[in-house]
């Protein structure tokens, strides 16, 4: 992760500490890293903390792409999801083109699940956060210039999800951020640029905003690899939506001045919970936010009837 | 001032983070006597039922007094509710001519007489901050925070003093927040949400944000007689989170308990008395020792049996004369004891009040007498009969055998009236063969009722007479017991504990809870 940018106020170096840690958080067997963040809002703050969470791109990865399989990647600069087939000889056969691995790098890449039911079009990339990655990614001395739509798929491929009841919200704070520059280092910027709502944008985007009920009702969500999921408000928290991705790590946005606490109060104080120890996150108080981290039981969910939930 | 949406989240933010909360307790000793009449004198309860008309006044007094809870109205003010208050008070004591009515008017007048205690703790606590950080650009830098009772009132009394605040509800202030200087919470911030749904840790729990996220960064809670204090915990969103520190410009509410002298040598634990005592009517009981002014004083007290002590204890707010159980007393505690036969007849005439304003048609003549006729009842069965054969006899009619077995120690203590149910009683009365007349379990309950009354009043009494003597701690201290004098609480002694005796002595019944000399006599000061 990229360490904070100078005028950094103290609540969002909190936050990058929380989503820097909490993924790589030790956690007893069985337990999977939850965050506490309480503020007086829940407006900006989850946005803040994906941005804070969502992992740089880097010179080395695996690309997924061999036949047989359909993936999400970028094709002639555009997000496009193509099935894979075996080309001539070496090559392979990515939606009509040809690519030979054994010559030329393979772009980043997902492969879809087998219950992928997103019907999207090809799509072109947000052309000022690729500009934005070209800029700043390093390029070692001598070394080639990577791809920018690569660097920027790079950052997609393991999303972090907001889950809110008003995900219109996230998109517009989003913008708000953004807009005070000297607070973000530049993979926050890039994730932050342009974020739209919705199930679309999932691989497309490093940050994908859901309401807990468009997630919970997702085939494949379980099949997809998440980096961490903020989930605003308690009653989110509480519905099923978060369970899609039990082992990975957490935060609930609580915001203090909503009776959202109390009930938070009921579920939490007094239950035996895991320790998760992140120096300087367990019961802080700074910046405005008061912060906890916990382990909850990976596998104590279970399926609940969607009808149960007053979502 | 916070012109876009991220603008609003750094200015709550930092609002938060600059947090500090202060506390402050004023005494209201005008209001704490209304309260106090409200809880004693204007409570319904199954013992004591009010008419009409009272439950009427208690209705809209309790409205007026939660308005004054709010916040800094003026108790006088027309949005209060006061003058219907009086009004309705005026119309039942025309019709019921009660005492209390008077006092609960009196106690009225001299609350809506002065300005509200709070008053002066916003205003000077906003012209001192003015001084210290003036604030610009904010035409109202700084919030109450009401329930939303006192509204009308309170917006009316800041603006006639043109203090720069803004009045609102907590809702409001959710809404509204954060304003630069100062913000004010009336009680403790439960107070904010408790309903008849949400009470407790729970309500603190909803309510905490006014002090670990507020409305303002400089935070002052001030409360008065009838709040309950700040708690110390359970405002933060989970157990474990750090509490916001409250600076307190006073010690919490102290309350004086022990009176020990400073020096303790001059005492010495005496023998019990051998009590000549007819084995029938004797308990176990267990001696606490005194020393007034010298003079040793001893009284026994039984847990089940005869009267309980009952303690003094001393708070900023105020006197509370309380019966407590033999377990809880200690060493330095204060007990009120009677010394004379005017103690008793202050109870009795305390008790004819009762019965004079709710038992029309009964007498505590009538009453004492089917008492007495069911006390001589079972001594006649025990002059023929042992204590086992009754006990037998209690148990065939289907009382159970502990209760039987305590029964007969406790029925003929002289403090007791007759057993809590009909059903009990009249097993009882089949036991002995007593032919009881129909009516009297309804006399017997309305005596039990009229003493528990009239020692309640006695109590109020006896707590209002030592609210008007200065340096009572310190004069209890001094002589280890205070004589009261004064009509209506004449006999009555308050006595500092100096020895409690860890061994039990047989006492017959009738010396329970009295003040005796250290020969076993009766003491008279």
């Amino acid at each position: 992760m990229l360490p904070p940018a100078q005028s950094a106020p103290v609540w969002l170096r909190l936050l990058m500490l929380i989503a820097g840690r909490l993924p790589t958080a030790s956690v007893s067997e069985g337990f999977a890293p939850r965050g506490v963040v309480a503020a007086p809002t829940t407006r900006h703050l989850p946005v803040a903390l994906a941005a804070s969470a969502a992992v740089p791109p880097s010179r080395e990865w695996a690309s997924p792409i061999e036949p047989d399989v359909t993936v999400a990647t970028v094709l002639s600069k555009r997000f496009a999801d193509v099935p894979v087939g075996q080309g001539a000889g070496t090559r392979l056969n990515l939606g009509g083109t040809q690519l030979d691995p054994s010559r030329i790098a393979l772009p980043p890449a997902a492969v879809l699940p087998d219950e992928w039911d997103v019907e999207r079009a090809a799509r072109a990339l947000p052309p000022d956060a690729v500009e934005l990655l070209k800029r700043e990614f390093a390029v070692p001395r001598g070394a080639r210039p990577l791809v920018g739509e690569w660097l920027y798929q790079q950052m997609c491929l393991e999303p972090v999800v907001i889950l809110t009841q008003r995900p219109g919200r996230a998109t517009d704070e989003a913008g708000e951020l953004a807009a005070q520059l000297d607070w973000w280092n530049w993979s926050q910027h890039v994730a932050m640029h342009d974020l739209v709502e919705g199930v679309d944008w999932w691989f497309r985007r490093p940050i994908v905003v859901l309401s807990p009920q468009t997630a919970s009702a997702l085939p494949w969500a379980d099949q997809v690899p998440v980096r961490l999921v903020v989930a605003v408000g308690f009653s989110t928290w509480m519905s099923p939506a978060r369970h899609r991705w039990k082992s990975a790590p957490q935060v609930l946005m609580l915001n203090q001045r909503s009776t959202d606490v109390s009930d938070f109060r009921e579920w939490f104080d007094n239950t035996s919970f895991g320790e998760v120890s992140i120096p300087g996150v367990r019961n802080t108080r700074k910046g405005g936010l008061t912060l906890t981290a916990f382990g909850e039981p990976a596998s104590a969910f279970t399926d609940v009837e969607d009808d149960e939930w007053d979502l | 001032m916070a012109t876009t949406n991220l603008d609003l989240t750094v200015a709550l933010l930092e609002t938060s983070s600059k947090a500090k909360v202060s506390s402050r307790r004023i005494r209201w000793e005008s209001m704490r006597r209304v309260l106090q009449l409200l809880r004693r004198s204007f409570r319904e309860t199954p013992d004591s039922p009010l008419s009409e008309r009272e439950v009427e006044v208690a209705r809209y007094a309790w409205t007026w007094a939660s308005v004054c809870m709010d916040g800094p109205v003026p108790p006088g003010h027309p949005t209060t509710g006061i003058t219907r208050l009086l009004d309705l008070i005026r119309e039942a004591d025309a019709e019921l001519n009660l005492p209390k009515l008077k006092r609960l008017q009196e106690a009225l007048v001299q609350v809506t007489g002065g300005a509200h205690p709070a008053a002066d703790a916003v205003s000077s606590a906003i012209s001192g901050h003015v001084l210290e950080d003036p604030i610009e650009f904010y035409s109202q830098p700084h919030v109450l925070v009401l329930r939303g009772d006192g509204l009308p009132g309170v917006q009316e009394w800041c603006t006639e003093l043109g203090l720069p605040v803004d009045v609102v509800t907590m809702s409001q202030a959710r809404q509204s927040a954060p304003w630069p200087g100062l913000g004010f919470v009336f009680g403790p911030p439960e107070r904010y949400t408790s309903s008849a749904w949400v009470q407790g840790p729970e309500a603190a729990a909803q309510a905490g944000w006014l002090l670990t996220a507020p409305p303002a960064p400089s935070m002052r809670v001030i409360s008065w007689t009838g709040h309950q204090p700040l708690a110390k915990d359970g405002y933060q969103p989970w157990l474990g989170a750090p509490n916001p520190d409250v600076e307190s410009g006073e010690p919490d509410l102290l309350v004086e308990d022990d009176f020990l002298p400073e020096s303790l040598d001059t005492f010495a634990p005496v023998a019990a008395p051998r009590f000549a005592a007819d084995e029938d009517e004797t308990a176990t009981a267990y001696g606490l020792q005194f020393q007034a002014n010298g003079e040793t004083v001893l009284a026994y007290f039984n847990p089940d049996v005869g009267p309980k002590p009952t303690t003094v204890t001393f708070s900023d707010d105020e006197v509370l004369v309380t019966q407590v159980p033999l377990r809880s007393i200690r060493l330095g505690n204060c007990l009120i004891l009677r010394t004379s036969t005017a103690g008793k007849e202050a109870l009795d005439n305390a008790t004819r009040e009762w019965f004079k304003e709710h038992r029309a048609g009964s007498t505590p003549d009538a009453a004492i007498g089917h008492q007495q006729h069911f006390k001589k009842a079972i001594r006649d069965y025990l002059a023929t009969h042992s204590r086992g054969e009754l006990v037998a006899a209690l148990e065939r009619e289907g009382l159970a055998s502990g209760y039987s077995r305590s029964f007969i120690t406790r029925v003929l203590s002289p403090g007791f009236i007759a057993p809590d149910k009909e059903s009990t009683y009249d097993r009882v009365c089949r036991a002995i063969n007593l032919d009881k007349p129909k009516e009297a379990f309804r006399h017997l309950r309305n005596l039990r009722t009229g003493r528990r009354q009239a020692g309640l009043l006695l109590s109020t009494r006896i707590a209002e007479r030592l609210e008007e003597l200065p340096d009572l701690p310190d004069r209890l201290r001094d002589h280890g017991a205070v004589l009261l004098t004064q009509p209506g609480v004449e006999g009555v002694a308050l006595l500092v504990v100096r020895s409690i005796s860890a061994e039990p002595v047989e006492v017959p019944t009738w010396r329970l809870g009295q003040a005796l000399t250290k020969e076993g006599h009766t003491w008279s000061p």
